[in-house]
Formats: structure tokens, C-alpha cells, sequence
């Protein structure tokens, strides 16, 4: 492992001169923890963050010839110290850096908690392979909330990260509507946010209910899936993206792409993680759901259904090569056409049906009563549950994979451009950008991978809409099959006629 | 995974505790603190932020608009059972039941899974609960109800006497003055009296409250109210007039121990109010130089009043604080139970007396009270003049005298009531009580026969019955009892199949298990009925009136429809007697006839004149014989 400072190709990166594995205890005359630099011993490190991930994470393998790390030992509670950017995106290279920044002095170190395997190879000889994480996820492990907080969610889950996860990271939040209360029942901090998350409606995007709580280099994100699109208020801006990806072979000046050239954006490998899964999104309440609820106090009960053409309209999408404010529902990836006697997939409701309670009044108090007002609780189940599980589905119907050159610029949340040609085709098509694949998407999960002097990340990409219309079709095509509903066989009749 | 729908998530239940159950909206709703869900810290999670928690209704109760119980059985410190209607969220709990146990200790207020309610603001709850919880209200003894459970007080220190028992126990003993029968050793006392003359009245007096009490108790005592008990008031040093418990309890009250304790109480002295069965109030003497501030306190604090207007010329009060024993209970303790009056009212009279600041004489207590000296005396006396009325008695034929199986004598009635076929002797009332029958049309034995004391086969009085304590009702006996001590029984137990509902008060009606139905008022008993009232009695009815009876016929004077009279028909065989002790007989109508018809004689007897004055004609009508005789003169004008 050497240290880039210049940006000579795609893949250098720069990491810190000291990589520190700090114990518990404290180093031999001095009352500072024993510290081992283990820089020279890396043979790869692993860094993962998610939207579904609450923390950062990673693995580090270590080759140790000399017996150094037996004078720690390990023992799966030691710090670890150290920084990794891509050059030109370091400290020393802009005011606006962008990279992890693990050490002690002005960053945040992970925690080792594992140690996975020690191989010996030969005598002498021992390959390390540790897991680390934040120490909040460590924190988060350890203790559980029971409590009662009420105020807007985002403030609540605030007061999370900084009274029971004593964290002194960013907290990076879209501000929540309303003005909830809940009494945690002895959770950790992270489920308790992980229950909220679910139920938070945004004060910015209403239409947006799900939020996603999760950890970047940059700190603890709160945020919803519109939110992670689009700029500010409803209606803001979409966001534009961090990154333009492209998998064509040729650049647009008609020259084919330099694989030693510096150019981090080019794509090394493209995979589809899904696509099509129109069963699934059936299942799950992509394109439509019922929902029953029953209000214990009032006695009352409701039948909501979930249009997934009416909702979408209403909310923003990524996936468009052209980012419009508009949202068409012939770009989602749900085709409207006649399905069945007329309907569209999205009128059959019942395919993800649920039944949930929406008793109000659970903390009310005497005031309540005389102002005739209700009381805080949770957010109103009849107004996000739909929208949020039809929302995270869409996005999880359409995945990408894409292997890039090290990119520390790019974090989970992010908007990233891509471009892929169609595969079919020769001549003229050959240069064609493909409309369903190609556009922006959002970066679900960020994999960096530094061995051998080189540093590969991986993106996982969705998107729920697409950048060219599908067309609707008015007739019922898909039910032509022949019709024999008239002939009823018993058994025995086909035995017969099969005899 | 979740199904996002309610039961097919899980079905997470949870136990817990209640500790909030003033619901704003009325419903039934409770806060419960979950083990395990919630923290017991009431800083972190205060009780006020516990969601309100549904309760589930059996299926007996409908649940809605009224119908059936209501929820609202539990109370702050029932131990609880319920679910989470929301699953794994756990934001919105229902209760499904409560969990009896045997709580081995009491709540405490400041922390979570207890009843936050102090004893002490519970006006249900035992006064030994103060900054304790007020339930559970004892501990180490089942949570059932000790209606149901007959729980042995005695065996359980931590114990007291079930407030319904204690309270009955006082409403029977009142109750049992209003319904003893046994006016007829009075009547023929008081026959007795006006026969052999006045010089006799302070033997009866006595003799009746030494003699007959061991028969009737104290009922007959009180039922004669002050006419005929004694008052005094003894003086004497605290260390001979307290009992061995009493002293323990002394120590503990004033916190001394050993050489102070005995000072104190040896310089400590108890003036005693006595009625004729026990004490009335006693008050005691704590010399002034060894009452310190703590000793007061704890005296204040446990029962003893301390009287600030005492008469300085009282020799008693120099150097000395005056305490009143303000409480039976504390009195109980001191001086012994049974050294303490039984006559409760009197007892409390005897406070409320003391509380206003008045000394207890005879005026103060009743106006007719008889005083003497002191409680020797008067046993002196009583057994003298029981000797002395022995003595005239035996030279007395116009007395019968009914002696019980001890020999005491238990009766006086003069020989010509014996006569029981005598026109006159029955209009004294009668004699006993008459049942035609002891047992019922289903052939039960009635239960009144135990509260009906004969003697020779003459039923003498009766008493209004209590029900039968049985001890073996688990698991017979249903009790329903509210907080403020009302309940109900419904006892199934074999021998003993009872109905009983029962207000704090005392006030009840019970069915035992021949039939027999038993109300009991303790206080007034207002009947409205806008339609008619019918009864039918098949034997008879026995109705004794302490006071006046007023019947008022026809009161709004609408009716007259010829069913609007007073009428009273006495089949063959029978006569209408009509008695007053002394007083007048007044039969008058404001527009309207006086007639008489006699199938036979008309007879009329006075011990002094005759006079029949008329505004108008007399007319005197014979089919034969006119007869005048006059032991004098007849004038005619």
C-alpha cells in the first residue's frame, strides 16, 4: 500500500500515512492506549455504507510477517485510525473534501469487533481479516430506550443519536410533519428509529411517507426517498447527480474509452440486479394494495385502496434521463394498459391487502377532552403506510450494479447519472443509449474495495420510473387465450377418453 | 416478516401494573407500566406518559352503550394481563385481566409498578397505609376478598379486621337493639312497677342491668338508653389501669424506652369515664416535664388528642397535659377491649362529647341518665339490691318470676297475665313471639328460630338475624366488593346457599338458605309506590316501632271512589285490642259520624268519669230494659 497524492488513474486513492489499531489498554510508559500502525501489513479494506444500513462497516485484511500484531493482541475491542479519499478529493487537494475520515485528531475511528479468520500461509506468517464498524452501532447494541418522546420525528430521533448514542457525527435530516409521541418499549436506539422511520411523513415532500436513517462518510442521514431526489420544499428542484456513470464504449466525441485514462466515471462492470418482477410488486403493493383500519377508540374502520398511477403522479421519481418536475405515469415502470375488463394493474387492490390499527387518543389527557382536540401519537397509519411500502418496493424492483473506479465522492443517497447503450443491433444502434436503463438513479449501497494498489467501488443503484414512456394500450391484449371455461370434465370422463 | 395486519404479526402479550386510571374520556382506559417493556423509573417514564391501555369485557357485558358491567374493576396496583394491539410497535395496549396473587409487601408511591396513590389520600383506605400505596391494602394474605376468604385477622398481624366486617359487627349490635322483642321484661317491669309502686323502681333499674344483661346483652342496656345506666369517674394511676399490651403499645406511641418510659408513665394518670358495662372515655395525664416534643408528636399522631381548655382549677391538670383517647381502637388497645364499652354510640357520643369540649355527665349523654360514684358502687349496689328484690320477690303471689338455666332470673310477670286467654292480658301485647310454624313449606328449618329466645315454651324476643358464618366457602363463595367496601355475595356453598348485598353503611338485605329474606336499614327507608301496594302475609306479622306511627289515608283527598277508607277486618276468632301505656284514646272525625256496632255487648269501663256531652240530641235507644245505678246520686236536669 502507498499513499497517491497525484491522481495518476482511475483507482488511486490516497490513505492515510498512519493506519492505527488502538487497544484498550494502555502502551508500556505512557498513558495513551496502545497503538500499532498496521499500514504496512494491509492487504485490502472493505468499506460498506447503505440507505438500509444504519452505520458504516468494513473488513481489513491484514498480512503480518513479523509477529506485530501479537504484541496487541486482538482481542475484537480495538479502535481503528485512519483516512481514505480519492485523490483530488482529499484535505490537501480541496476545501470541500470528500472521503472517510476515521482517525481520531478530526474524524470519527470505527471499532473493531470481530476478528473473522487468522490463516497462517507459512511459518511466520498470519493473515488477519477484522470487521469494523461505527461505535455507534456498538453503543446502539448495548443499551435500549424506554422512554416516552414527543415532538416532530426528526427532532426525536436527534435526540436519539446525541443523548443515547452520544454521537458527535453530522446528523443530516429532512424535517418530519407533525407532532408524534411514542413511549419506546425498552428498544435499542436504532430500532426505535428503525420503527419511526417507517411511520415519518416528510414536512417537505407530503407525499412522501418512509424515511431512511443511515450513515454516509458525512454523517447520519434522516431523510425520505423523495428527499434524497429533490431539493428543499415540494416541488424543489431534483437534485443532480454527483456522478455521471457511462457504460457506452465510445464517448460521445466518438472516440472509444482509455481504460489506463484518468477518468473515474467510466464503468469497469454493469449487472442488473432486478428488473421486471411484476408478481412481486403485485405481492408486495407496488402498484396497488387495500388497507382495513380499525380505530378502537371510535369504533370506526376504514377500506383504503392505493393507486399506484394516482400516487404517482404525485411524488417524485428518479430514473429519467431528464429530470421533470412533471411525473407522467407512462414513464413508471408499471405499463398502463387493459389488463382485464378494463382495468389497469393497478386497480386490483387486493393483492397486498393489510389490516392495521388506527386507534388515536392514546395518551390523552384532560385538555383533550375540553378543546375537543386530539392527542399526539403516532403519525396517522391511513396516510403513509401505503405510500411508503409502494414507494421502497418500486425502488427495490429496479437494481443495478455497477463496478467503478474508487470514487470516495460518492455516498449512499446520492443521485448518480448512468448510461448504457442497448445491447441488440448493429450499426446505428449500436451507438443508442438504452431509454429503459440509462438515466438517473439512486445510490442504495456504496462498496468500496482498496487491494493492490487499486481501489474499485461498487455501486448499487435503483430508480422507479424509466425515461422513455411506456405506451398505454386501451385493449385487452394479454387475454386472448383459448376459451374452454364452458368444458367441465369430471375424472372420470378424462380417464375414459384418455383410455 | 410482517404482514401489516393486526393478529397475523404476532401476538405480543405482556404483564403489568396499573397506575393511572382517570381516564379524560371516561372509558374504562388504565395506564399500565409492562414489565419488561417499560422501565419501573418514574423520572425517565412518568407514569403520565403511559399510553391508556383498553380493557377487555367478558363476554356477559355487551360493551356497548351501557350495557352489561362496566370496565372499571381495576385500580391503581392491580396486577394486569394484556397484549399489544399494534404487535412488535407496542404503542397501544389492551388489558385483557387481572392477577390476583398473595403480595408479600406494599406499594411504594415513588416507584413505577405501584399505585402512585398514597394511602393517605385514599379516603378508603386503612389508616395504616399513609405514604405506603393505597393497594394492596395488607400484605402476606391472599388478594381475594377476605368476604370470600374469611381470613383468620389474628393469624396475620399485618391484618386488620375487614372494614365491612368491623362496620357489621357495630350495625348488628344496633340494629339488634332495634329489633329485639323483648319489650315484654320491660312492660312487665315497668307492670311490674306500676303495680308494686316506685319504691321499686331502683331495684328494677339495677337488677335489670346486672341481671338481665347476661341474657340480652347490652341490646336491652341500650334499648333502655339512658334511663336506666350508670356514669362515673374514677381517678387513678396509668401504670395499674393499662393493660400489658397497652403498655407495649404506651412505649411504642411515645417512643421511650425503659427508665423514661417508666417515668412517664409512672408520673401519668387516667381519668376514666365508666359506664356500667366498661369505659367510656379516658383521658389521660402526661406530667409536663417529661412530654417532650417527640413523646407529643407521636401521641398526637397515633390516636391521643390533646385537650387545650382544661379547667385550670383542676387539681389534675396542674403540671400535667391533658389527652383525650379519641378513638375506640386506641382505647381498645390501652385499657383493654374488654374493659371498653360495647355500646359503640355511647362510645362515640362519649367523643363527640369530648371533642366539643364538654365534660361527660349525664346531661351530656342523655338527659335521663342515672349517675353514681363510681363503677364499685354501683356493682355494690346492683348486687345488693338483686339480694334485696330476691328477698321482696319471694314475698310477693301476684308475680311470677322466670328464672333461666343459671338461675338468674330473666322474667317478672304478674300472675294475672299468665292468663293468656284474658281479654286484657292479651291486650298487654301478648306474650312471645308468634312463628306458627319453624319450618318451611319445603320443610327447611327456619332460620328464625335461632333469634327467637323461648323459655318454658314461651317465645320471649327475637332479634333480627344475622347471617350464618360458615368458614368453608372457597370456592362457593362469589363476592363482588367495590373499593369503598359495598359488596355483594353470591355463596353457593353447600348448606349454605346465600344472597347477600350489602352497603358500606351496614344497610343490606340478605336470603338465607331456607328462604328467609332479611333487610336491614340503618338509616331511614323511604317506600314510594305510584301504583298500589299489595301484601300477603299467610302467617303473621310482628312490627315493633321505637316511635311514633303516623298512617295518613286518602292524604291528597282525590280519591273517592269508595276504596278510599281506612278499613281494618279481623276474621272470627280474633279481637282487635288496642292498648295505650298512658295516654289518651281520641277518636274523632273533623265532618263525619263515630258509629259503633256490636254484634254483642258494648262495654265500657273507666277508673274515673264518664262523659258524654252532645251540641245536639241524645238519644238512648233500648229493645228492653233501661238500667241507671249510681253508687250515688243520678241527676237528672
Amino acid at each position: 500500500m502507498s499513499t497517491v497524492t497525484n491522481v495518476t488513474k482511475a483507482g488511486d486513492y490516497v490513505l492515510s500515512e498512519r493506519f492505527l489499531l488502538t487497544s484498550y489498554r494502555q502502551g508500556i510508559d505512557d498513558s495513551e492506549p496502545l497503538s500499532i500502525d498496521v499500514r504496512q501489513l494491509i492487504s485490502e479494506i472493505q468499506i460498506y455504507e447503505g440507505i438500509n444500513n444504519f452505520t458504516l462497516s468494513g473488513r481489513l485484511t491484514l498480512t503480518d510477517g513479523a509477529s506485530v500484531l501479537d504484541d496487541l493482541p486482538l482481542t475484537g475491542h480495538e479502535l481503528l485510525e485512519f483516512s481514505l479519499y480519492t485523490p483530488g478529493m482529499s484535505p490537501e487537494d480541496t476545501d470541500s473534501p470528500s472521503g472517510y475520515n476515521f482517525t481520531s485528531e478530526n474524524g470519527h475511528p470505527m471499532f473493531v469487533y470481530k476478528v473473522l479468520n487468522i490463516i497462517s500461509p507459512n511459518q511466520g506468517t498470519k493473515i488477519y481479516t477484522l470487521e469494523f464498524c461505527s461505535r455507534e452501532e456498538i453503543k446502539s447494541s448495548q443499551r435500549k430506550i424506554c422512554r416516552a418522546f414527543t415532538g416532530s420525528v426528526d427532532t426525536i430521533v436527534s435526540s436519539i443519536l446525541r443523548k443515547d448514542l452520544k454521537s458527535k457525527k453530522n446528523y443530516i435530516f429532512e424535517p418530519t410533519k407533525g407532532v408524534n409521541k411514542y413511549v419506546m418499549p425498552k428498544l435499542s436506539p436504532f430500532k426505535c428509529i428503525n420503527f419511526m422511520q417507517k411511520e415519518s411523513i416528510s414536512s417537505n415532500n407530503v407525499e412522501s411517507s418512509g424515511y431512511y436513517f443511515f450513515e454516509t462518510k458525512n454523517g447520519f442521514n434522516f431523510k425520505s426517498l423523495e428527499g434524497m431526489l429533490s431539493k428543499g420544499k415540494r416541488g424543489g428542484e431534483y437534485k443532480k447527480p454527483v456522478a455521471k456513470y457511462t457504460n457506452t464504449p465510445v464517448i460521445e466525441g466518438g472516440k472509444m474509452f482509455d481504460k489506463n485514462a484518468p477518468n473515474i466515471l467510466k464503468v469497469y462492470e454493469f449487472n442488473i440486479l432486478d428488473r421486471f418482477n411484476s408478481l412481486r410488486n403485485i405481492r408486495e403493493g407496488v402498484y396497488a394494495s387495500r388497507l382495513v383500519t380499525y380505530n378502537a377508540f371510535t369504533k370506526q374502520f376504514k377500506e383504503l385502496d392505493f393507486d399506484y398511477i394516482d400516487s404517482y403522479t404525485k411524488q417524485k421519481h428518479t430514473g429519467q434521463l431528464k429530470q421533470s418536475d412533471i411525473s407522467n405515469p407512462a414513464t413508471s415502470f408499471m405499463p398502463i394498459f387493459n389488463y382485464e375488463d378494463g382495468k389497469p394493474m393497478s386497480s386490483f387492490p387486493e393483492g397486498k391487502y393489510m389490516f392495521e390499527s388506527s386507534t388515536q387518543g392514546m395518551h390523552d389527557t384532560p385538555q383533550n377532552v375540553t378543546d375537543n382536540s386530539q392527542s399526539f401519537g403516532p403519525p396517522d397509519v391511513e396516510n403513509t403506510l401505503q405510500k411508503s411500502i409502494s414507494q421502497k418496493e418500486a425502488y427495490n424492483s429496479f437494481k443495478i450494479e455497477i463496478k467503478v473506479p474508487g470514487n470516495t465522492g460518492v455516498s449512499a443517497g446520492d443521485i448518480i447519472s448512468f448510461e448504457t447503450t442497448t445491447y441488440a443491433g448493429h450499426g446505428a444502434k449500436e451507438t443508442q443509449i438504452d431509454p429503459f436503463l440509462s438515466g438517473n438513479y439512486l445510490v442504495t449501497k456504496v462498496g468500496h474495495l482498496i487491494h493492490t494498489n487499486k481501489h474499485i467501488t461498487i455501486l448499487t443503484c435503483a430508480k422507479d420510473s424509466v425515461s422513455k414512456e411506456y405506451t398505454p394500450e386501451g385493449s385487452e391484449l394479454l387475454n386472448r387465450e383459448k376459451d374452454e371455461s364452458t368444458n367441465n370434465f369430471s375424472t372420470d370422463t378424462v380417464d375414459l377418453l384418455l383410455s | 416478516m410482517k404482514n401489516n395486519f393486526i393478529g397475523m404479526d404476532g401476538f405480543v402479550w405482556f404483564l403489568g401494573v396499573v397506575e393511572d386510571r382517570q381516564d379524560p374520556y371516561l372509558i374504562g382506559r388504565i395506564r399500565v407500566r409492562c414489565f419488561g417493556h417499560h422501565t419501573g423509573d418514574k423520572v425517565i417514564l412518568p407514569t403520565e406518559d403511559l399510553p391508556w391501555s383498553q380493557v377487555m369485557l367478558p363476554v356477559t357485558s355487551a360493551g356497548i352503550s351501557g350495557v352489561g358491567q362496566s370496565p372499571i374493576g381495576l385500580v391503581e396496583g392491580s396486577h394486569v394481563f394484556g397484549f399489544f394491539r399494534d404487535g412488535e410497535a407496542r404503542q397501544e395496549p389492551v388489558v385483557m385481566g387481572s392477577l390476583p396473587g398473595y403480595p408479600t409487601e406494599l406499594g411504594d408511591t415513588t416507584k413505577g409498578f405501584y399505585s402512585p396513590i398514597k394511602g393517605s389520600d385514599d379516603p378508603h383506605a386503612p389508616d395504616y397505609l399513609t405514604n405506603e400505596s393505597s393497594h394492596p391494602r395488607w400484605k402476606n394474605s391472599p388478594d381475594n376478598s377476605q368476604l370470600a376468604t374469611r381470613d383468620d385477622y389474628s393469624f396475620n398481624p399485618s391484618l386488620t379486621e375487614h372494614a365491612s366486617i368491623a362496620v357489621d359487627k357495630e350495625v348488628r349490635e344496633s340494629v339488634g337493639i332495634v329489633g329485639v322483642a323483648i319489650t315484654d321484661p320491660f312492660t312487665t317491669a315497668a307492670a311490674f312497677i306500676n303495680k308494686g309502686g316506685s319504691s321499686l323502681f331502683g331495684f328494677v333499674t339495677d337488677m335489670i342491668t346486672s341481671t338481665l344483661t347476661p341474657l340480652i346483652g347490652n341490646q336491652l342496656l341500650s334499648s333502655l338508653g339512658g334511663t336506666l345506666g350508670g356514669l362515673s369517674i374514677m381517678q387513678n394511676g396509668f401504670v395499674g389501669t393499662i393493660t400489658d399490651f397497652g403498655k407495649n403499645a404506651w412505649q411504642t406511641i411515645t417512643g421511650l424506652a425503659d427508665d423514661p418510659f417508666n417515668a412517664l408513665l409512672e408520673t401519668s394518670l387516667v381519668k376514666q369515664t365508666l359506664a356500667p358495662d366498661g369505659f367510656l372515655s379516658a383521658e389521660i395525664f402526661v406530667k409536663s416535664a417529661n412530654l417532650t416534643a417527640d413523646v407529643l408528636d407521636n401521641m398526637v399522631k397515633n390516636g391521643f388528642q390533646q385537650v387545650t381548655n382544661v379547667d385550670p382549677s383542676n387539681p389534675l391538670a396542674q403540671g400535667y397535659e391533658v389527652f383525650n383517647v379519641t378513638n375506640y381502637a386506641l382505647a381498645s388497645q390501652l385499657l383493654g377491649a374488654d374493659r371498653i364499652t360495647k355500646n359503640v354510640d355511647a362510645f362515640n357520643l362519649a367523643n363527640e362529647v369530648v371533642a366539643k369540649g364538654e365534660a361527660i355527665t349525664k346531661d351530656t349523654l342523655s338527659s335521663a341518665q342515672k349517675f353514681v360514684n363510681d363503677a364499685e358502687t354501683t356493682l355494690t349496689n346492683q348486687a345488693q339490691a338483686l339480694q334485696d328484690a330476691e328477698n321482696q320477690l319471694k314475698q310477693s303471689s301476684e308475680v311470677l318470676v322466670v328464672r333461666d338455666a343459671q338461675g338468674n332470673v330473666i322474667e317478672l310477670v304478674e300472675e294475672e297475665f299468665q292468663d293468656s286467654q284474658s281479654q286484657q292480658g292479651r291486650a298487654e301485647g301478648g306474650k312471645g313471639i308468634p312463628v306458627a310454624s319453624t319450618s318451611t313449606p319445603a320443610g327447611r328449618t327456619k332460620l328464625m328460630n335461632q333469634f327467637i329466645s323461648k323459655q318454658g315454651g314461651v317465645s320471649m324476643g327475637w332479634s333480627v338475624p344475622t347471617p350464618p358464618e360458615v368458614s368453608d366457602v372457597y370456592p362457593y363463595r362469589h363476592v363482588y366488593e367495590s373499593e369503598s367496601g359495598h359488596y355483594m355475595i353470591y355463596d353457593d356453598t353447600p348448606g349454605n346457599e346465600m344472597i347477600q348485598q350489602r352497603h358500606r353503611s351496614g344497610t343490606q338485605y340478605f336470603i338465607a338458605n331456607d328462604g328467609t329474606k332479611t333487610d336491614i336499614t340503618v338509616s331511614d327507608e323511604i317506600k314510594a309506590v305510584t301504583g298500589s301496594s299489595y301484601n300477603t302475609i299467610t302467617e303473621r306479622q310482628v312490627i315493633n316501632i321505637g316511635d311514633g306511627l303516623k298512617v295518613k289515608v286518602n292524604a291528597s283527598g282525590k280519591y273517592n271512589d269508595g276504596q278510599n277508607h281506612y278499613e281494618i277486618l279481623v276474621g272470627a276468632g280474633a279481637n282487635v285490642n288496642i292498648q295505650v301505656e298512658k295516654g289518651d284514646i281520641n277518636l274523632s272525625t273533623v265532618d263525619g259520624n263515630i258509629n259503633m256496632n256490636s254484634g254483642g255487648k258494648i262495654n265500657m269501663t273507666a277508673k274515673d268519669d264518664i262523659n258524654i256531652i252532645s251540641e245536639q240530641d241524645v238519644t238512648v235507644n233500648a229493645g228492653d230494659d233501661i238500667t241507671l245505678k249510681a253508687g250515688d246520686k243520678i241527676r237528672l236536669n
